[in-house]
């Protein structure tokens, strides 16, 4: 902090700047209320905050980890069927079908980490091959298993005459597992001078409603008193503690804009699942911390070194897969509970594909992915998809473009951050295996 | 060779003792298929398939007739459909309810009288039915002279789909059209006579054993009957396989069966006798074939040939599947050696490779626009995509060199959007024709038929026809000499210091190459490659396809070149050339043999998509250590 | 710096509400495909905007629909989160149209109107997601492909599929309605098992395998007039140039049938005037003549996923106007269908249980004898 100049905060912070420039420009152009953006940016938070932070643990042990996510999803989904066959509804039947992911999910895992070892050198095509085998079975199960050799009684799990599980499953309706987790608890907030129910939005009965501004001002008066005890107990530098005071302030004035104020009449903070994917930010910070953790840092950063220094590489990266595809499956089963309903045959395909993209804009490298960049570049990229498609069908007129485009800059902007990643040069190495990790190489 | 183990030994004695078996009883059974033996079984499957079909088959025939009474009258009448069907089913219930037949017990019958009955109306329906033949191909050849027969067409070089007129040249199917006129001659009608003379005989010797079935249910037979007796061309094997699918009954026992089985199969049985030397000499010259070609390889080879024998075993046509094979390994053989040059300058396998292939796309548009056809479209396409992808390919070859060690992960998100980047493009790109635009409205079409311009020019090039197989010599020659002026680039200087650069760019450097230049002239290499890869691709397939279509392919030659014993960082033309065979052939012959294995149902796919990438990623885990790769 | 970022964004936001301008009376909003998914669908949505800038909002679901179901449903989310959208259209409406419409509704827009057309989920679901759902009728072309089938005299119709699609409810029905009346017609019918797009050959592996399965097939059936028919639309495009020069093959319909369904593609038809389906089936009846398959091939005679955005677009207006007698208006409906689809025979779909829906319609064309188009 002591040397703080432009010039190296520009450079070091280069895509985040990139992508914030971008959420800016195409949040001017796109014409889309920031109280719907806020909404939406909250809510695709939510869904896929957790994969996203799954993601850390096998970054830094340097592995491939999209087929792992998908694998991790089959089990969540099989879990699921087996919840909606029982007929266990609400946070029970998520419970459950979380309880059945784990082994599953472990034993996929650990099939999938077994026979990548037994193919060093040949990673590429041997996961690329396995995601097409893994589907093999999971239709395998899907098709012909279920609902056939083990029959299903649920009505509408099986469609007449069709060879096996039907193509949608409804987690609505009498499963109760839409919003199994997101509806435990909600906050939504009260703005001055009107009442919350004339804004409209989920209203469920564990709602609960504060009042805008004197939340702001606890929240803020909280921040500035931490800040203040902490600058006192010298544990931050005086530039961080003016940083935080005049966030505070500002935030506080800020609010007072019936504009500002705008923003958040539409939020509905599902408390619960927040609080699932905090627990997960912590799960990482401890693991890291722990032997296994320093024993997957290792390997992540040179096998042979690791090898050298007495850790079972092999072990180490099976451990780092299994523990990939569990909680790949939970952050699946948070997705699908606040989607709900579950596309049979699609839903695990491609689940990562954007995880991956979102953790590397906000800045990770094997040498430090962290919690925070994890949720930047989640709120950064998930922004960027929100803004992107309207923004282009006003710069090109034409409403065809719009989602090509999206397209084009959720890969372009990957691809740009990789680029200006290794531009960085010294980082970049470790950036770069953490997107070969990323993209399941 | 020398050191073979005991148990191996007895191994191989066995399966070479279970071989010659095969291979005699197969040739004998093959042998005999003319002899009395054979003769004999096939006239007592006659009898029984007869037998069975007037018989048990009354009732069946009876009712069918009944259905499609009820199913014409209701289409006469205008029905709906389930109008229709219920009248079909009531029809059938209503047959089912109105006739009663009592089963005879075919063993206990004296079958003499029919067996002679059977033999002589065989002679007569042969004559006639090679009369038929005989005076059909007169009259064909009659009609040659024709000008109707060969291109109802004026054939104008920018007709719309002269190519697919074509293929309509191959197929026998097309007789049924120019028969249209054909009228039965006097000598035909003459023989028909003679049958129906003969049938009415063997009628008679029918009703001895059926005495409850009438004339009208005997006249109801008549067509099934004579056309089971004899059919034009009729081998043993054919009438072995219509009797038993008529007959529904065994119709031999015990020894007799057995014998009839080893003549039908005879072919089969050399064809696992042949199978079972390969696998002898698989098994003893394990160690130099594993040397050569690595674990997978061999693993996957021989996956590829029990795919062969079965699709041999089960009758099928071995020779189209096998040409298939030769056709999708011609058009995508381009695409996979431009992985190649890519995994030899260092910048490891080109996932990128869309941007070639849009390139080769951008040359068959501008083809299609500026109205060129044949040899010459053809031409243009790839120089224009080869120009436009030498461009392309430095400007990615630029920014690849920016990203040394790290091109792979950077170069998928690179080639996938620019693939996005494109369908934007290919929204608002200025071209004129009106077979490229949408049918309603801007912007081109996702599928753009070659019909017009290059269709199967490769394909049909000195094509031709060697043991039932149809060669596609063209684009096999085009195949070839994209790999060998490959192979010759890599013995050149440039070649050659472009591979030090790739294995050791640090010694490359230090030896005095330019290490960025060689990594740009092998990426412009690989990209112009998969600009003309493209080109060859769509000729072959018919259509050229934008919007999402480029995006898979760059993974699907990585898999070919990978599963033909490529790494990322080594890479030969042997392994284009076994991989694309290997890969492209499991695929082609995989789903038709699923099919055959498991008709009428769904899972055979399920059950390819294991079984086709279960092999291969136990193939991948043999390859140990990955020095082979 | 992370602080300051926050700050940055929620600037952005600030302005960005600035922006938001405030426009009078109500706007329908119509998503459907892009134009490489499906041209007519997009094609109506774009018309209706040209003849409406003001009233008509249009966006586009993704490509990849199945995997980034997410996004689908955020672009109905944006749709509803303007307060003068009072109806969407979507057409097709693909998986992720349930959960779109569902959370539509969880944000308190009980006004809006949802309409699905050509929906892909549970029927039972989509109906209780929707307020009026449209169906080109896949069950009842059971029907009307094999009248076509038995007017020709086809004797052996091919069904292209795989375990994929067999586990949706709209193929399954049309499966078996077609293989029951191929049964009473004495047709035979066979199940032919293609390759699944998505495993490892991709799309192009699937289409050249029916490239190469439609000679074979003729081989098998040498002499026999064989019926071709695939559930899947990328493989359109090679099944029918494989059926074009085979000279006893036929095909019936289109998976989605209409008459711009690759049609122009494999016979090299140029554009013809937007909205005008005579002159699109004399262009491709006079490309058959060439081919001598005019009475090898039909189809439907109107884009029937156009007709559909426009029926939508029409009720919409309709009910926005107060001229319907609630959401559900089955007369108002039917009126507008006769006036936008002439000949359309319209129902309500029933599911494999003998459920019936009361706002799920169905739309059925009679099939087009291309011999009545040709001109030269």
């Amino acid at each position: 902090m002591g040397d703080w100049n432009v010039k190296t905060f520009l450079r070091n912070n280069a895509v985040t700047l990139m992508f914030v420039l971008l959420c800016v420009v195409f949040t001017a152009y796109s014409g889309m209320s920031p109280a719907y953006v806020a909404f939406e940016l909250i809510s695709r938070i939510a869904r896929n905050g957790f994969i996203v932070l799954a993601l850390i643990i096998p970054i830094v042990a340097g592995m491939g980890i999209n087929f792992a996510i998908s694998i991790g999803a089959m089990a969540a989904q099989i879990g699921l069927l087996w919840v909606l066959e029982w007929r266990i509804t609400g946070i029970t039947g998520l419970v459950v079908a979380a309880g059945i992911t784990v082994p599953l999910a472990t034993l996929f895992g650990f099939l999938a980490g077994k026979l990548l070892n037994k193919m060093k050198g040949q990673e590429m095509i041997g996961s690329m091959i396995l995601g097409f085998f893994a589907n093999g079975v999971y239709q395998l199960l899907f098709l012909f298993i279920f609902g056939n050799v083990i029959p299903l009684n649920t009505p509408g799990l099986v469609i007449k005459g069709s060879t096996g599980v039907a193509n949608t499953m409804n987690l609505s309706g009498p499963a109760q597992l839409l919003y199994a987790l997101d509806g435990l608890l909600r906050v939504r907030f009260e703005l001055p001078g009107s009442s919350p129910a004339a804004s409209g939005g989920t209203a469920g009965q564990n709602t609960f409603i504060l009042p805008l501004l004197p939340t702001f001002y606890v929240l803020a008066g909280l921040a500035a008193a931490a800040a203040l005890s902490m600058y006192l107990k010298k544990r931050v530098s005086l530039t961080k503690f003016v940083v935080i005071m005049s966030a505070a302030v500002l935030a506080v004035v800020a609010v007072q804009f019936p504009a500002v104020q705008s923003v958040f009449s539409m939020l509905s903070l599902p408390v619960a699942t927040f609080a699932v994917i905090a627990a997960l930010c912590l799960l990482n910070v401890v693991l890291l911390r722990t032997r296994l953790g320093q024993q997957l840092r290792a390997v992540g950063q040179n096998r042979t070194v690791a090898n050298a220094s007495g850790i079972n590489v092999d072990r180490t990266r099976i451990i780092a897969i299994i523990i990939s595809t569990v909680l790949a499956g939970f952050g699946q089963l948070i997705f699908l509970q606040n989607i709900g309903n579950v596309l049979t045959y699609g839903a695990h395909e491609q689940v990562g594909l954007y995880a991956g993209a979102a953790i590397l804009v906000g800045g990770a490298s094997i040498a430090r992915a962290t919690n925070s960049q994890a949720l930047l570049g989640c709120v950064l990229f998930h922004l960027l998809f929100i803004v992107a498609p309207p923004a282009a069908n006003t710069l090109f007129g034409d409403p065809g473009i719009g989602e090509y485009f999206r397209v084009f800059v959720s890969y372009g902007v990957i691809a740009l951050a990789l680029v200006l990643h290794v531009w960085k040069g010294a980082k970049a190495k470790k950036v770069i295996r953490a997107a070969k990790g990323a993209q399941g190489i | 060779m020398r050191k073979v183990p005991m148990i191996k030994k007895i191994f191989l004695f066995l399966i070479a003792g279970v071989s010659l078996l095969l291979l005699i009883a197969g040739v004998a059974g093959v042998l005999l298929r003319g002899g009395e033996k054979a003769r004999e079984s096939l006239s007592a499957l006659r009898l029984e398939a007869t037998l069975r079909i007037t018989g048990k088959g009354a009732m069946q025939a009876y009712v069918d007739a009944a259905k499609k009474e009820a199913s014409d009258r209701a289409r006469a009448e205008k029905k709906t459909m389930s109008e229709l069907r219920e009248a079909v089913s009531k029809a059938e219930q209503d047959a089912l309810a109105s006739m009663s037949f009592d089963d005879v017990d075919i063993s206990m019958i004296d079958a003499a009288p029919v067996t002679r009955a059977i033999d002589s109306l065989i002679q007569a329906r042969m004559a006639y039915v090679n009369e038929e033949a005989a005076a059909q191909q007169a009259y064909l050849a009659q009609l040659t002279p024709d000008p109707m027969e060969s291109s109802p067409q004026e054939p104008l070089p920018d007709e719309l789909g002269e190519g697919m007129i074509e293929d309509i040249q191959a197929q026998p199917a097309d007789l049924t059209k120019k028969l249209e006129g054909f009228q039965p001659t006097a000598e035909m009608l003459r023989l028909q006579a003679e049958v129906d003379d003969r049938y009415a005989g063997l009628t008679q010797a029918l009703s001895l054993v059926y005495p409850n079935l009438s004339g009208d249910v005997f006249a109801m037979f008549k067509p099934a009957i004579t056309s089971l007796v004899y059919m034009y061309g009729d081998t043993y094997e054919s009438a072995y396989d219509r009797m038993l699918t008529s007959g529904g009954g065994p119709g031999l026992s015990g020894l007799d069966a057995l014998i009839a089985r080893v003549i039908r199969n005879g072919d089969d049985l050399i064809y696992l006798a042949v199978s079972l030397v390969i696998v002898c000499m698989v098994v003893l010259y394990n160690k130099p074939l594993i040397k050569k070609l690595g674990p997978p390889r061999l693993i996957i080879g021989s996956f590829f040939v029990l795919l062969c024998l079965i699709s041999l075993l089960f009758d099928m046509n071995l020779q189209a599947l096998l040409s298939n094979t030769l056709v999708r390994v011609g058009m995508n053989g381009v695409l996979v050696l431009a992985m190649v040059p890519a995994i030899k300058c260092g910048i490891s396998l080109n996932l990128g490779l869309p941007i070639g292939v849009i390139a080769g796309l951008l040359g068959g548009l501008l083809c299609i626009e500026y109205r060129l056809t044949g040899w010459v479209g053809f031409a243009f396409s790839i120089a224009v995509g080869s120009a436009i992808a030498a461009l392309f390919g430095y400007l990615y070859g630029l920014l690849l060199n920016r990203l040394k060690g790290s091109e792979m992960a950077v170069t998928t998100y690179v080639g996938y959007s620019f693939v996005s980047l494109m369908c934007i493009a290919w929204l608002v790109l200025p071209f004129q024709s009106l077979e490229l635009r949408w049918p309603m409205g801007g912007g081109l079409r996702n599928s753009l038929s070659t019909s017009t311009s290059f269709l199967r020019l490769l394909d049909n090039f000195l094509a031709f026809n060697v043991l039932g197989m149809k060669v596609p010599t063209g684009l096999l020659l085009f195949m070839g000499l994209c790999c060998y002026l490959v192979w010759l680039f890599f013995r050149s200087k440039t070649g050659s210091a472009m591979q030090a650069a790739g294995s050791n760019p640090r010694f490359a450097q230090a030896a005095g190459i330019n290490v960025d230049r060689m990594r740009i002239i092998g990426t412009v290499l690989s990209t112009v490659l998969g600009a003309v890869g493209i080109i060859v691709y769509n000729q072959s397939f018919g259509f050229i396809q934008l919007y999402n279509a480029p995006r898979a392919m760059g993974f699907i030659a990585a898999s070919a070149v990978l599963i033909g014993g490529a790494s990322t960082s080594k890479a030969a033309i042997s392994n284009v050339l076994i991989g694309s065979f290997l890969f492209f052939g499991v695929l082609t012959l995989g789903m038709p043999v699923a099919n055959t294995l498991l008709p009428q149902s769904m899972i055979s796919e399920t059950i390819r998509i294991l079984i086709s990438n279960g092999i291969i990623l136990y193939a991948l885990t043999k390859s140990g250590g990955g020095t082979r790769g | 710096m992370k602080k300051w970022m926050s700050l940055l964004l929620t600037l952005v936001m600030v302005l960005a509400l600035a922006s938001s301008a405030l426009a009078e009376g109500y706007k329908i909003a119509i998503l459907t495909g892009t134009v490489s998914q499906g041209e007519e669908e997009f094609r109506a949505a774009e018309n209706a905007k040209l003849a409406d800038p003001d009233g008509i909002v249009t966006d586009t679901y993704p490509d990849a629909f199945v995997a980034e179901q997410e996004t689908t449903i955020s672009k109905m989310q944006a749709f509803a989160s303007d307060p003068d959208v009072k109806a969407i259209v979507m057409c097709q409406a693909v998986p992720g149209a349930v959960a779109g419409f569902t959370k539509v509704r969880e944000m308190g827009r009980d006004d809006i109107l949802l309409i699905a057309a050509v929906p892909q989920e549970v029927p039972s679901l989509v109906s209780a997601a929707s307020d009026v759902v449209l169906y080109a009728d896949e069950a009842a072309q059971g029907d009307s492909i094999m009248e076509t089938c038995a007017n020709w005299g086809v004797e052996v119709f091919i069904h292209y599929s795989f375990p994929r699609h067999m586990a949706m409810e709209a193929i399954i029905l049309r499966h078996e309605r077609l293989k029951a009346n191929a049964e009473a017609l004495g047709i035979e019918f066979v199940d032919v098992t293609a390759l699944d797009p998505l495993a490892e050959g991709g799309m192009p592996a699937a289409q050249q395998f029916v490239l190469e399965d439609v000679p074979a097939q003729m081989e098998k059936y040498a002499g026999k007039k064989v019926a071709f028919f695939s559930t899947n639309c990328g493989t359109q495009e090679a099944l029918q140039p494989a059926v074009l020069a085979q000279p006893n093959a036929y095909y019936p319909q289109p998976c989605c049938p209409s008459p711009y369904h690759k049609f122009f593609g494999t016979l090299s038809i140029p554009q013809v005037e937007l909205g005008n389906d005579v002159a699109a089936l004399t262009a491709i009846a006079d490309a058959l003549v060439k081919h001598d398959a005019v009475g090898r091939f039909s189809t439907w005679p109107s884009p029937v996923n156009m007709a559909l955005v426009d029926i939508g677009v029409a009720y919409a207006h309709a009910y926005l106007d107060g001229q319907t007698n609630g959401r559900n208006d089955t007369e108002a409906l039917k009126k507008i269908m006769d006036e936008v689809l002439p000949g359309v025979k319209v129902g309500n779909f029933t599911d494999a249980d003998g459920v019936s829906y009361d706002n799920f319609y169905t739309v059925l064309l009679p099939a087009v004898d291309f011999n009545d188009y040709v001109t030269k």
